[in-house]
């Protein structure tokens, strides 16, 4: 199995803000990782910095064996590195199948992706009944199977999903849970970014465990699935900030 | 006095079909840009004063412009990309020969004999041409430029423009010979082939448009881009060249706009700035982001200026220019409190 | 105080200069002086981050109406002069009023409309304006009997009046309403959340700068004698603006030097391509527009580093102490209620029956996973939303309905994204913060009387800064700091509001573990002192060791309450943090 996506001590701040600090990760081909963590732990961020909208302040981020620098998002859509991202940033105008059909827009895409179409809609059949339909006007899950599909289009190499399941009703979460089930049983390499743990580790292969912007733990899923550090550091069972004595300020 | 309205409607939307091909350009470049582009008028200025030179044998100015923009372009860009030769030898690699390519069109046209059907689309790709130099030496190198910044930019390049075109051409006017001559009567309104040819050319270029953004994936694609840059990014669109080709094809209508009006007021180095602006009043409805409100717009500016000039000569700029402020009133009447338009 | 040496050096220059010069030189100083006055107001404009691409339509309309009244209504300059001014502040009210609740890119749009409709107007009125032969015969201004002709004396009256208009600018840039202007053009948001009326500032902004110029026109009128549309065209107000964007926005002066320097390059140009290479023609606007989109293009922030400008030293001690609220009848009692607050989006359900209460005195945090809501409940607090269902009383009363009224309640707050003014001091910066608690007002900003008042407010700041431990940086440009410095900036920005309750967005977000202690250190002392605090935060380890009570959210719900200790061992809370069983 070869490496695909590697970060390496890499380090991304806005402007002061420091979001991931010296974080070092791999994915190796068809394999699919998590990233868990709490909200502002820096998952966003560090999908942000694999594609270029952040740039690295410190480390490197390889990919297929390339370093990646200045390379703006849309060269590395072109390489097949794909962003579900998590605000989905849909062309709400624009009718479902347009949205799709500008997921293949690279010239790699475009080359051999001839049933693209009509392999999403084989796995969001309602996405069929609503092609004409605007983007804008579907509900939550139906533009997050859009989101999907569209990043399905760009024949990605590696596919990155940040929080699928953010803002979604349990029901909805369980469908796309079951079409990124499918993706993963078909060989795609993943990367999937969520705050809910228990999702999360129970498709995924391995896992990250980000807090404060650093990466804490890691390790295969099912092991830790059953970790009570996971629970820590959720919710703050450290005691770095104790009160000591009044008098030291 | 049916007749008289049925004839300033004539003529108004003579004047609207003029206006909206620059109210086109503006929205295009707006959408995809964020620019409030200011020098959109002198484009249909240079439109005007290449075709007619090329209409009298003359090799255009233009292409003076055009390769000291390029060679402006090829520098700055050929400096940001110093450290690495093969990107550095591309740019100015890619200069040089758009420069041969447009050089050698221009050539063409004056060899072969005279015809406006050869002339006009050369004169659009070269006056098109500039469009995408000013995009990538004024608006691409700040990416996060307020909107305020770039319309003072904008201005820059309009005193640039308005004063190349009279290095160039002098402040004389050029005649330019309509299409064809004469027209039609048709009951008893007179209509000039030339008025004919401005509106329908002006709705085939709405149709392009219209299809382009309908039936092409690049067409899509540009719309993409307008509604949602990052979104656009992360389909593998690149935006900077989106940006480009809006200039591209905004400074090709506004030029076709200045070739089919020059025969009816003669070609000059001011011409321009004023039509732009009359572009913006009518794009102003639209908020410049919606096309149909915009071309609404412009017609009624084109039909007020038209009745206008008939009641109240003296003042047909003024009410023209008056008109903005209802607009902008009723758009901010259709804004609820605390949410911007 | 050398700064003040130089000024009076320039000024002292400037005043000598007229009775040195030959006399061509001495015209082309007068008009240096004119231009100076109009781009001193777009300066002052591009301060709040607004442009105009029209003022030189209001020039000429203080002008027009001057020279009108005198030779149509005979009336005297000494009247007619202020009534031009007076109009032109009128119609500047009415654009600032049309555009300025519109987006920005409007506000260049309506001016340049205005501009050229205002020079059709001049040029068609013919029988009130004589068209484009313009008017002769206007009356020099005449002071005890003697009529201002002398060129010499001229030049000094306009550079006189053009130097006190830059002074009292700049007075009026570090003054209370300065410091507004620049919160406005950094953070609409911050500025109204402190109580600024973000459209009312900035259309009397506007107003004002309209009013300089037609000061400009009134006395260009009088000094030429005759009036004709041209010297009001566009390119007149696109030649103020190229004025203001090179001399830039960080210092009113700017205004003097960027007159000089372009009426020096227009001169030089002229000269160049008429008697050297002579050709006629306004070939100039070739180089003007360049220098406009070069200084625009590389340097978009203005030419002059902020760093090379001198530092503003305000006094830090005495005057009259700014008023407090009493805080004694909330001890105990509970200061801010939710009651059953729901919010809703379209179809979307945001928030539902959101109740809890913070007590005087107390800690709170808001926590919950992302997408749980606790975003909305603070803009639902601050203003910015307004909640569809429920109530919010804060001290018995309902909550203001305006955001910039709620600071003079006794909310104030910080953000998640640092929202200071990066080129202002720390000092200035937390001044702001007392914007709603003092009155001193443009007028006083111009002319002085506003003394005691800045002396206190900035006491005041100072006061503030000792208090949270950031005296050894009070000058530092804010932009400068590190982050976590920052935010302790906006903390006592806020405090500089005599809040009753403090509300904190996520004040550790991005802060490396050493300044989150210091912040830690600073919120448990403030506590101690007394504050009552609302705490939103991601970090959990941070926010359990702090706050006295927690109240957890999931889903737009409140799903617990309690201390950190019983949070930590609710199951429903678990549950929402890591998802439920999938």
């Amino acid at each position: 199995m070869t490496t695909l996506l590697s970060f390496n001590a890499v380090t991304v701040a806005y402007g002061e803000a420091v979001a991931l600090s010296g974080a070092s990760l791999t994915v190796d081909g068809g394999e699919f990782v998590t990233v868990i963590g709490p909200n502002g732990a820096g998952k966003t961020t560090l999908l942000n910095a694999a594609m270029g909208v952040l740039p690295a302040r410190e480390g490197t981020i390889t990919f297929d064996g390339q370093a990646l620098r200045h390379e703006p998002p849309e060269r590395r859509v072109a390489m097949g590195m794909v962003i579900v991202p998590e605000r989905r940033e849909l062309f709400g105008r624009l009718s479902v199948e347009d949205n799709l059909r500008l997921g293949a827009f690279t010239p790699r895409a475009r080359s051999g992706n001839s049933g693209g179409l009509d392999r999403v809609y084989d796995l969001f059949p309602v996405l069929a009944e609503r092609r004409r339909q605007a983007a804008g006007t579907l509900s939550g899950g139906e533009q997050q199977m859009v989101a999907l599909g569209r990043a399905l289009m760009a024949q990605p190499r590696i596919l990155m999903l940040d929080e699928p399941s953010i803002g979604l009703a349990p029901r909805i979460v369980q469908q796309i849970l079951a079409a990124i089930a499918t993706l993963k049983a078909s060989g795609l390499t993943a990367i999937l970014v969520e705050q809910n743990a228990h999702l999360a580790l129970g498709i995924a292969d391995r896992a990250y465990v980000l807090e404060a912007g650093e990466i804490v733990l890691s390790g295969t899923a099912s092991a830790l699935r059953d970790d009570p550090r996971v629970t820590e550091v959720y919710l703050g069972g450290g005691n770095r900030y104790a009160e000591t004595d009044p008098s030291d300020d | 006095m049916f007749d008289t309205a049925l004839f300033l409607l004539a003529d108004g939307l003579t004047n609207g079909a003029v206006y909206a091909q620059v109210a086109l350009s503006l929205v295009l470049v707006y959408s995809v840009t964020r620019v409030v582009n200011i020098a959109q008028g002198e484009y249909v200025m240079l439109g005007a004063l290449t075709y007619a030179d090329l209409l009298d044998g003359r090799m255009p100015a233009t292409m003076a412009i055009v390769v000291t923009g390029l060679a402006l372009w090829g520098v700055t860009s050929a400096w940001t990309a110093r450290h690495n030769r093969r990107a550095m030898m591309r740019v100015l690699g890619g200069a040089a020969l758009a420069c041969l390519v447009l050089a050698g069109i221009s050539a063409g046209v004056l060899a072969a004999p005279r015809s406006a059907f050869l002339a006009m689309p050369a004169a659009i790709l070269l006056v098109a041409s500039l469009g995408p130099i000013v995009y990538r030496v004024t608006v691409q190198p700040n990416p996060n430029a307020s909107t305020v910044v770039l319309v003072i930019i904008s201005v820059g390049v309009d005193m640039v423009l308005q004063g190349v075109g009279l290095l160039f051409w002098g402040s004389s006017t050029y005649s330019v010979a309509p299409l064809a001559n004469g027209g039609i009567s048709v009951g008893p309104l007179f209509l000039a082939w030339q008025s004919i040819a401005i509106i329908a050319i002006a709705i085939v270029i709405m149709a392009a448009l219209y299809a382009f953004f309908e039936f092409t994936l690049y067409g899509k694609a540009l719309q993409a881009t307008a509604i949602n840059r990052l979104g656009a990014q992360f389909c593998g669109i690149p935006v900077a060249r989106a940006g480009a080709l809006a200039f591209f094809l905004g400074a090709a209508f506004s030029a076709t706009s200045g070739m089919l009006l020059a025969p009816l007021v003669t070609a000059h180095y001011d011409m321009g700035f004023v039509i732009g602006l009359k572009g913006f009043v009518g794009s102003a409805m639209g908020g410049l982001i919606d096309y149909p409100l915009a071309l609404a717009g412009v017609f009624a500016v084109g039909v007020l200026e038209s009745t206008s000039a008939y009641a109240w000569s003296a003042y047909r700029e003024v009410l023209v220019f008056a008109l903005l402020i209802p607009i902008l009133l009723w758009r901010s009447h259709r804004l609820k409190p605390g949410q911007e338009a | 105080m050398s700064r003040h040496i130089w000024a009076l050096l320039v000024g002292a220059l400037l005043l000598v200069a007229p009775w040195v010069l030959p006399p061509f030189y001495v015209g082309l100083l007068t008009f240096t002086g004119l231009s100076a006055m109009v781009v001193a107001g777009l300066v002052l404009l591009l301060q709040a981050g607004q442009v105009s691409l029209g003022h030189g339509a209001f020039m000429g309309l203080g002008a027009y109406v001057s020279a009108v009244l005198c030779l149509r209504y005979d009336v005297s300059p000494w009247l007619a002069m202020p009534a031009g001014v007076l109009l032109t502040a009128l119609a500047a009210a009415v654009i600032g009023r049309v555009t300025l609740r519109l987006r920005g890119h409007y506000l260049p749009l309506a001016t340049l409309a205005w501009g050229i409709g205002l020079f059709g107007v001049f040029l068609a009125w013919g029988e009130l304006t004589g068209g484009a032969s313009g008017l002769d015969k206007i009356p020099a201004i005449s002071l005890f009997g003697f009529e201002l002709r002398d060129e010499r004396l001229y030049a000094c009256i306009v550079w006189a009046v053009a130097l006190s208009i830059v002074v009292a600018f700049r007075r009026l840039q570090v003054s209370r309403i300065g410091r507004a202007v620049a919160a406005v053009r950094t953070h609409e948001t911050m500025a109204t959340s402190f109580g600024i009326d973000v459209a009312a500032l900035k259309s009397r902004v506007f107003i004002l700068s309209a009013i300089v110029a037609a000061i400009a026109g009134v006395l260009y009128v009088h000094h030429i004698r005759f009036i004709s549309p041209t010297p009001f065209n566009l390119g007149a107000s696109f030649k103020f603006l190229i004025m203001a964007v090179l001399g830039g926005p960080a210092h009113s002066a700017g205004a003097i030097v960027g007159a000089f320097v372009i009426q020096g390059i227009e001169w030089g140009a002229q000269d160049l391509f008429a008697n050297r290479l002579g050709v006629s023609g306004n070939y100039e606007i070739i180089v003007f527009g360049a220098i406009l989109v070069l200084v625009l293009v590389r340097w978009p922030g203005g030419l002059w580093p902020a760093h090379l400008l001198p530092t503003v030293l305000p006094p830090t001690t005495g005057g009259t102490p700014l008023p407090q609220r009493g805080h004694d009848a909330d001890a105990g009692g509970v200061l801010l209620e939710v009651e059953d607050v729901a919010v809703s989006f379209g179809g979307l359900q945001a928030l539902r029956g959101v109740s809890f209460t913070l007590g005087a005195g107390e800690m709170v945090g808001l926590i919950g996973p992302n997408g749980a809501g606790k975003t909305t409940v603070f803009n639902v607090i601050t203003g910015l939303q307004r909640p569809t269902a429920g109530a919010v009383r804060f001290r018995g009363r309902p909550l203001a309905r305006h955001t910039d009224r709620i600071v003079g309640d006794g909310l104030a707050r910080t953000f998640q994204h640092v929202q200071l003014v990066p080129t202002l001091s720390v000092l200035e910066n937390v001044a702001i913060g007392a914007h709603a608690r003092t009155r001193c007002g443009i007028a006083s900003g111009l002319f002085g009387g506003n003394g005691a008042e800045e002396r206190a407010i900035f006491t005041a700041a100072h006061e503030a800064i000792q208090r949270v431990g950031l005296a050894d940086v009070a000058y530092a440009a804010a932009g400068s700091l590190p982050l976590g410095r920052q935010r302790i900036v906006e903390i006592a920005r806020a405090l500089l509001a005599d809040p009753v309750v403090l509300l904190l967005d996520e004040p550790a977000a991005g802060l490396r573990f050493s300044e989150k202690l210091e912040l830690v250190k600073l919120l448990r002392r403030l506590r101690r002192e007394g504050m009552t605090i609302l705490l939103v935060e991601h970090d959990m380890e941070l926010v359990m060791s702090v706050v006295d009570r927690l109240v957890v959210f999931n889903r737009g719900e409140v799903i617990a309450r309690g201390t950190p200790a019983d949070v930590q061992r609710d199951p429903l809370v678990i549950d929402a943090y890591l998802g439920g069983v999938a």
